[in-house]
């Protein structure tokens, strides 16, 4: 790319000199160190780095406006000339100038990226070739970057507070034409990042609410996007599925081609296709589904298209929402379109829920089914087919040896029956085990028993019938000749009368005294009895007895000596 | 057998009971008074041919004083008479004040009241028991009657109850005695009577209540219930009767 060498000419009202000095200090080595070196400095946005990238922005765009590429400095003229008000010309002129810069930068940047791929493989001592190139680039660089840059420029100027310093930006970005790629690149990203902040920090609108850790304006656009993402998702379960992409961002050239793997063909028979990692496959396998080729599948949408810009912001958010975590590797993918091919009736309706995960993780989820892909009347259907399975392989196995019938030892594994519960009808009582704690227990219920009284005598039973009340069988009858005379009888009984319980008859009393005989005789006997059966020896029970005693001296009583004799 | 006849003690009979007479209005004057009125008025009337009987008086009226009974001993009760009869003749003579004696001849007993007699039915319970013995019940018992007025004296046949003929009577009176005479005996204990079974004759003496009592059961036996339902009928009874005392 020499020909951007020739921008040596010089413009219009400008020396060369001029123009390669411009282009020259367009990027200052401070710059490269401070801020290509390290991109990271460029992560939390700072206002010197604007500044310097702004000045280059400007030199760089300088630079390349004074090429003579663009043979417009008649009409620059012309419109200096014009007699407008210098405020209004100034608009119409940067729009003149821009437009026809900005397109040939685009054009120019996309050939530069590629260019730059390739330099990157390459090892890097040729750097210094590379950053000629680069520089020798610069001008288109710049050009197609200015385009770019004064785009956001020029929505910055809208935003900007005074048109002065806006006019002084743009002057500045205009001069400004020489850049490295790279850090244009980086640039862009940053300033698309500082502009996005810019662009935030516009929106936020003060509230009362908001202090050092809160903001209501946040919470709010918060809201507003879980809301979108939520209709979104409504929209896809409805089976409402929004068309793939069709434009790719210019901003996002790195990720271009991933952009391109992103690109979920909804249409495609994934059971068709081979592996699809490389561009070229999917452009075999969309050769062999013509009807089903998009424009969109392969090329980006035409600048400034609406699909396009809903393409960039749907791939912003889907960036954010991440259903299927699993980045399965690119060797497993190959499975399950096995497994698919082998049941291709398994799934006919391919349905997607993650439509912004990348084609690995579309593909797995269709094979392999991640857990929370499937809807629950999947995973419930999923486990009764379990269910069923491994009941009929049961049904169709061989039976437990237990359940088969008579059973010899033969016909058993070894030691099987240990295992089992056998019931046995046991002929003999099962031995007692004497063991510490029963004995323990039996004699403390033996103490417990013996000290309440309770103790297990056989009771009499008792008829429960009450025994009628038959008086008559009080009476025994005397079937004996009758001792006593009829005179007798009423004699008794008058007697009786008369002198109440007194009275004993004659036979009556005799027969007492023979009672009080026999009383005798039996507590003797029974005093006896007792006596030999008692453990504790009871003494014979205390008569009154008469004792004979004589006052008389005890020694006198025993002698027996004869005194007197 | 009380006499119904007035049973108006008389004095002791002595000398004193002349000068009573004397002293005490008796019926004569009485009678006297009433003769008297009565005469005049038979006066009046033409002499009849009718014969003319003087109004009698208390005394005439009370029966014969030294009165007579006759009881004849059947040849069966002979021997024991003669065996027991200090046993007859001593409570007659000593409490009832009766002359009594034995006429071999004619086998009679006689009974006599004299003048110590004081009861009037004196001679009637001297008849009864003489009577009484001679039926065939003991001296002793017999003897009840004397001390009570309200005991008596039932007879009654087999035939009456029930024809009987032959072995029938025989069982009949087989199962009156019983065996030892068992249910005899249970009735008299039982029922607090005597019982004399005769061949075909049955004799009770007891109160009435209990001879009524005594009666029925030996009835039920001529009838043919078994003892042992007498018996059950007698131990309800006695029950009863126990209670009732």
């Amino acid at each position: 790319m020499g020909k951007k060498r020739s921008s040596t000419t010089p413009s219009v009202g400008q020396p060369a000199s001029v123009v390669d000095d411009s282009f020259a200090q367009t990027i200052p080595d401070s710059f490269i160190k401070q801020f290509i070196s390290r991109p990271g400095a460029f992560v939390v946005p700072s206002a010197t780095a604007r500044a310097a990238a702004m000045e280059v922005v400007g030199s760089t765009y300088n630079a390349a406006n004074f090429s003579d590429k663009f043979g417009l400095y008649d009409d620059w003229n012309t419109v200096l000339e014009s007699g407008f008000d210098p405020s209004l010309q100034i608009w119409e002129l940067i729009n003149v100038r821009n437009e026809p810069v900005l397109k040939y930068t685009t054009d120019i940047m996309k050939e530069l990226s590629q260019l730059i791929d390739s330099v990157n493989d390459e090892s890097d001592s040729n750097a210094s070739d590379s950053d000629e190139e680069e520089e020798g680039i610069e001008g288109d660089s710049a050009a197609s970057e200015d385009e770019v840059m004064s785009a956001e420029v020029s929505e910055d100027a809208m935003s900007e507070e005074e048109s002065d310093n806006a006019e002084q930006l743009d002057l500045d970005s205009e001069a400004d034409s020489a850049s490295d790629l790279d850090s244009s690149n980086d640039k862009g990203m940053d300033d698309d990042s500082e502009e996005d902040d810019d662009e935030e920090d516009g929106t936020r609108k003060p509230s009362v609410l908001d202090d050092q850790f809160f903001s209501l304006a946040d919470v709010a656009k918060f809201a507003d996007d879980a809301e979108e993402e939520d209709m979104r998702d409504r929209a896809i379960l409805a089976g409402d599925y929004p068309k793939p992409p069709a434009g790719q961002d210019d901003e996002e050239s790195d990720d271009s081609d991933e952009d391109d793997e992103d690109d979920i063909d909804m249409f495609q028979d994934l059971t068709a296709l081979d592996d699809d990692e490389d561009d070229d496959s999917d452009e075999e396998a969309a050769g062999a589904k013509a009807d089903e080729m998009m424009y969109t599948d392969f090329f980006k949408a035409p600048r400034g298209s609406k699909r396009g810009m809903a393409r960039a912001s749907l791939e912003k958010h889907a960036k954010r929402v991440k259903f299927d975590p699993n980045t399965v590797s690119d060797s497993d993918a190959s499975e399950p379109e096995a497994d698919l091919e082998s049941e291709p009736e398994s799934h006919p309706v391919t349905r997607t829920r993650n439509l912004f995960a990348d084609d690995d993780d579309v593909d797995d989820d269709n094979g392999g089914g991640a857990a929370d892909s499937k809807s629950e009347f999947e995973k419930r259907q999923e486990k009764l087919q379990g269910l069923i399975t491994k009941l009929e392989d049961e049904a169709v196995d061989k039976k437990h040896w237990a359940m088969t019938g008579e059973v010899t030892s033969a016909a058993r594994p070894k030691d099987s029956l240990l295992e089992e519960d056998l019931e046995f009808e046991h002929v003999q009582k099962p031995v007692p085990i004497v063991t510490q704690e029963a004995t323990q227990t039996l004699e403390d219920v033996i103490k417990r028993r013996i000290l309440n009284e309770e103790w297990d005598d056989v009771e009499r039973k008792k008829d429960v019938q009450a025994k009628p009340f038959r008086p008559s069988e009080f009476i025994e009858l005397n079937d004996k000749a009758p001792k006593k005379s009829l005179a007798e009888e009423y004699e008794d009984d008058y007697m009786a009368q008369k002198a109440g319980d007194s009275y004993v008859a004659e036979d009556d009393a005799k027969l007492a005294v023979t009672h009080r005989e026999i009383d005798v005789q039996f507590r003797n006997l029974f005093a006896q009895l007792d006596a030999l059966s008692h453990f504790h020896f009871t003494p014979k029970p205390a008569t009154a007895d008469i004792e004979i005693c004589t006052s008389a001296p005890a020694l006198q009583m025993e002698e027996k000596l004869p005194v007197n004799v | 057998m009380a006499s119904v006849v007035d049973k108006q003690q008389q004095p002791t009979h002595n000398t004193a009971m002349d000068e009573d007479d004397e002293v005490l209005i008796t019926a004569d004057q009485l009678n006297s008074v009433v003769a008297a009125s009565s005469s005049a008025a038979v006066e009046g009337a033409a002499k009849s041919d009718k014969p003319d009987f003087a109004p009698l008086s208390a005394k005439d009226l009370q029966t014969k004083r030294n009165e007579l009974r006759r009881i004849r001993v059947p040849p069966h009760r002979f021997s024991p008479l003669k065996a027991d009869w200090l046993k007859i003749y001593s409570p007659i003579v000593e409490y009832l004040k009766l002359q009594i004696r034995m006429n071999p001849k004619t086998r009679m007993i006689e009974i006599r009241a004299c003048a110590e007699t004081e009861d009037v039915g004196a001679i009637q319970k001297a008849a009864d028991f003489v009577r009484a013995y001679c039926m065939g019940f003991t001296a002793e018992d017999s003897l009840a009657l004397l001390r009570m007025e309200d005991l008596f004296l039932e007879t009654f046949e087999v035939k009456d109850v029930k024809t009987l003929n032959g072995d029938h009577l025989s069982r009949a009176i087989g199962r009156i005695a019983g065996k030892d005479g068992k249910t005899k005996f249970t009735i008299e204990n039982t029922t607090k009577t005597r019982i004399v079974l005769a061949d075909s004759k049955i004799h009770i003496l007891g109160t009435y209540q209990n001879i009524k009592i005594a009666r029925d059961a030996v009835c039920n036996l001529i009838l043919g219930s078994p003892p042992g339902k007498v018996y059950s009928n007698l131990r309800t009874l006695s029950s009863r009767m126990k209670e009732r005392f």
